[in-house]
């Protein structure tokens, strides 16, 4: 665990990048299907 | 993001996820791009970017958000006609517009998409020609991050993740793209617009 926390910014958990890199596969398919709405969404 | 990212590295760390994910999007759609639209679009979206700074707006950014909302739903619902081979003048007008008014609001995305949908009538070359010019526009911004400072090295291996899960989700849209029916992706494209606008407007309320 402790290797992998090594790649990640200061204080970011396992668990809250595994959230970002997730939420990514969802707002793109949005983005890339509607046209819009992704970056705002995965902003908040 | 908003949650988990620092706020210091939040526009930078967003703006860098914005790249890879636009990039892949024009790379996987790249067939349906109308590079004459781009070229046109970009060039007024340097003078845009040129005038913002040497204009000062009083207007509190709340009030410039919810007119924004305002004006995408005003564009999105009203029955105005497409601007069926927009002329040179026209295309370059609406990225020194755009490029200008997201430099006070924000929201830049959507803006160019409201302007880009009444240009195109078939919604899969709106949304290849949005991704082109939003690479674009973010890679202008990452780069003046990177000139004012920011180190992303540190972000680089989760930013590498989040873009190639990101590629995987274009993949996945561009799929849904392809196999939808038109008038259902103008719908979806309405309704998104719509809730982007509504949340720009509770920006007045808050």
């Amino acid at each position: 665990m402790e290797s992998v926390l090594s790649f990640l910014p200061e204080g970011l958990t396992v668990l809250s990048a595994c959230l970002l890199i997730i939420a990514s596969f969802f707002t793109s398919a949005l983005t890339a299907s509607v046209g819009v709405g992704g970056g705002l969404l995965i902003l908040p | 993001m908003t949650y988990i990212v620092p706020i210091a590295a939040l526009i930078p760390v967003h703006g860098l996820v914005q790249l890879g994910s636009n990039t892949s999007r024009s790379y996987v759609q790249r067939d349906n791009i109308d590079w004459k639209i781009v070229r046109l679009f970009l060039f007024g979206s340097i003078f845009g970017a040129l005038a913002g700074p040497m204009l000062v707006v009083q207007l509190p950014s709340s009030i410039l958000k919810a007119l924004l909302g305002l004006f995408i739903l005003a564009v999105i619902w009203a029955k105005l006609p497409k601007i069926e081979n927009p002329s040179p003048i026209f295309v370059s007008l609406g990225g020194l517009i755009t490029t200008f008014a997201t430099m006070f609001v924000g929201a830049t995305g959507p803006l160019v998409a409201v302007f880009l949908s009444r240009v195109f009538s078939e919604h899969r070359k709106m949304v290849a020609t949005h991704g082109m010019t939003m690479t674009v526009q973010h890679l202008l911004k990452v780069s003046a991050f990177i000139f004012a400072g920011f180190a992303f090295w540190e972000w680089v291996p989760l930013i590498l993740l989040i873009v190639v899960s990101g590629f995987f989700g274009t993949k996945a849209g561009s799929t849904i793209l392809n196999k939808m029916p038109e008038q259902k992706l103008k719908l979806g494209f309405k309704i998104v617009m719509t809730l982007v606008a509504l949340d720009l407007l509770r920006a007045w309320f808050l």
